[in-house]
């Protein structure tokens, strides 16, 4: 379904197809880079705004390159899908997204490189890339995996991102001051509302599922 | 909870010791490991220190049941517990002197991989399962555990992991930074048997 934003109203240019379809939230770019920059970019920075504060969207999925800078400002989760053809726009791509799914045949530029290129399993143990499958399975693997983020306590999921951006970067003596002050906060929103963490507990409780082993 | 086997020439191994939870850290498992860091600390008898799991598992992380949401402890326990949990995983892991080798397999989940963090080597077997579940319930990983990994994981796995809850296996974990050596058979014996060239 295409999305307009909460009061329906925005308007993504030409070179942007955004869709959401059970919390997934889609952006495909369908212009070459060169085509419309500016205004794509614009398009892309009242989306961002918008999808901030929007709860019926909680994992992003981006395909294709196009001004992905402000992404980096959203606290859902971003994942891109990346057939990978060794250029410097998919490394600005996949440096704002969480986790980053591309073929095996993908190839990457190297950050600082501008004549060499890696392949998918070289781009994975630098880091590039989350991990790679068979691009004829990329689609359905991104989707699923989209989906199942998208099922997941959303509060949850953002306070876990905020988590891994932060506390890599803060002093050990910083870092349990931020771990309880989210957690109580994190307590006091799940509080009240019906959330997947609820209904999980009991269900481990009741012996129905074991979270270790996957969802 | 916890099984203590001096080995003769300072190597000192630390079973945990639930198997029936697969080694879940409750209420007493966190007391006593706490209490068995801080007097290997200062033990100048102890060279190097093994930890591993009892019965087929190494350990499934923090146990819920008796920790969080549906804990039939007092507050003062938990408040006892929750503070000695953060002073062995924060402090004392990491600054002990002796190094630390870990023998994993079977579950190895959430809040056990500080101790991962903080081992010299990881020797894990084929069966070994990883991962940061806490999602899969709509809690959130311990900040503390997120920095602990991070040391030794790379950002990209450390982000699938605590964002999808997916498990990840032995293989995944070594190429993230988290394990260092796939071994076949026991990895206890070897970890064993690797402790004894330290010393």
């Amino acid at each position: 379904m295409k999305y307009l934003g909460p009061n329906g109203d925005l308007d993504h240019g030409p070179c942007l197809d955004v869709d959401l379809n059970e919390g997934v939230l889609s952006i495909v770019f369908n212009c070459t880079l060169d085509a419309d920059t500016i205004n794509t970019a614009l398009s892309m920075e009242r989306l961002v705004a918008v999808l901030r504060d929007d709860e019926a969207v909680r994992v992003v999925v981006v395909r294709g390159n196009g001004p992905t800078a402000s992404l980096r400002w959203l606290p859902q989760p971003v994942m891109a899908m990346v057939h990978g053809a060794c250029d410097t726009d998919t490394l600005a791509l996949i440096e704002v997204c969480d986790i980053v799914i591309c073929a095996d045949e993908a190839t990457f530029a190297v950050p600082g490189s501008s004549s060499s290129c890696i392949n998918a399993e070289e781009a994975q143990r630098q880091g590039l890339v989350t991990f790679s499958v068979p691009a004829s399975e990329l689609q359905a693997q991104t989707d699923t995996l989209a989906r199942e983020l998208a099922a997941k306590d959303a509060l949850a999921l953002r306070f876990t991102k905020q988590t891994l951006q932060r506390v890599p970067d803060i002093p050990w003596d910083e870092v349990l001051a931020f771990t309880s002050a989210k957690q109580a906060e994190l307590r006091a929103l799940q509080a009240g509302r019906p959330s997947a963490r609820a209904s999980a507990i009991e269900s481990f409780l009741a012996g129905k599922s074991k979270p270790g082993a996957g969802a | 909870m916890l099984q203590i086997k001096n080995m003769g020439d300072g190597i000192r191994c630390i079973g945990l010791n639930r198997p029936e939870k697969r080694n879940a850290i409750g209420v007493e498992m966190t007391l006593a490991l706490e209490e068995i860091l801080l007097r290997t600390k200062s033990d100048p008898g102890v060279r190097v220190i093994v930890f591993h799991g009892i019965g087929g598992h190494f350990c499934a992380g923090m146990d819920m049941k008796d920790f969080f949401d549906s804990s039939t402890r007092s507050p003062e326990e938990l408040s006892r517990a929750r503070a000695a949990t953060e002073h062995w995983r924060i402090q004392l892991l990491r600054e002990m002197l002796q190094p630390i080798i870990t023998a994993v397999q079977g579950y190895c989940l959430g809040g056990a991989l500080p101790i991962l963090a903080a081992s010299r080597v990881v020797l894990s077997g084929r069966d070994a399962k990883f991962g940061l579940p806490e999602i899969n319930f709509g809690f959130v990983p311990g900040g503390q555990i997120i920095k602990a990994v991070s040391e030794v994981m790379t950002p990209r796995a450390l982000a699938y992991a605590a964002l999808t809850g997916r498990p990840f296996t032995p293989e995944q974990a070594q190429a993230s930074g988290l394990v260092t050596t796939l071994v076949e058979g026991d990895p206890y014996e070897q970890a064993v048997a690797l402790a004894r060239t330290y010393v």
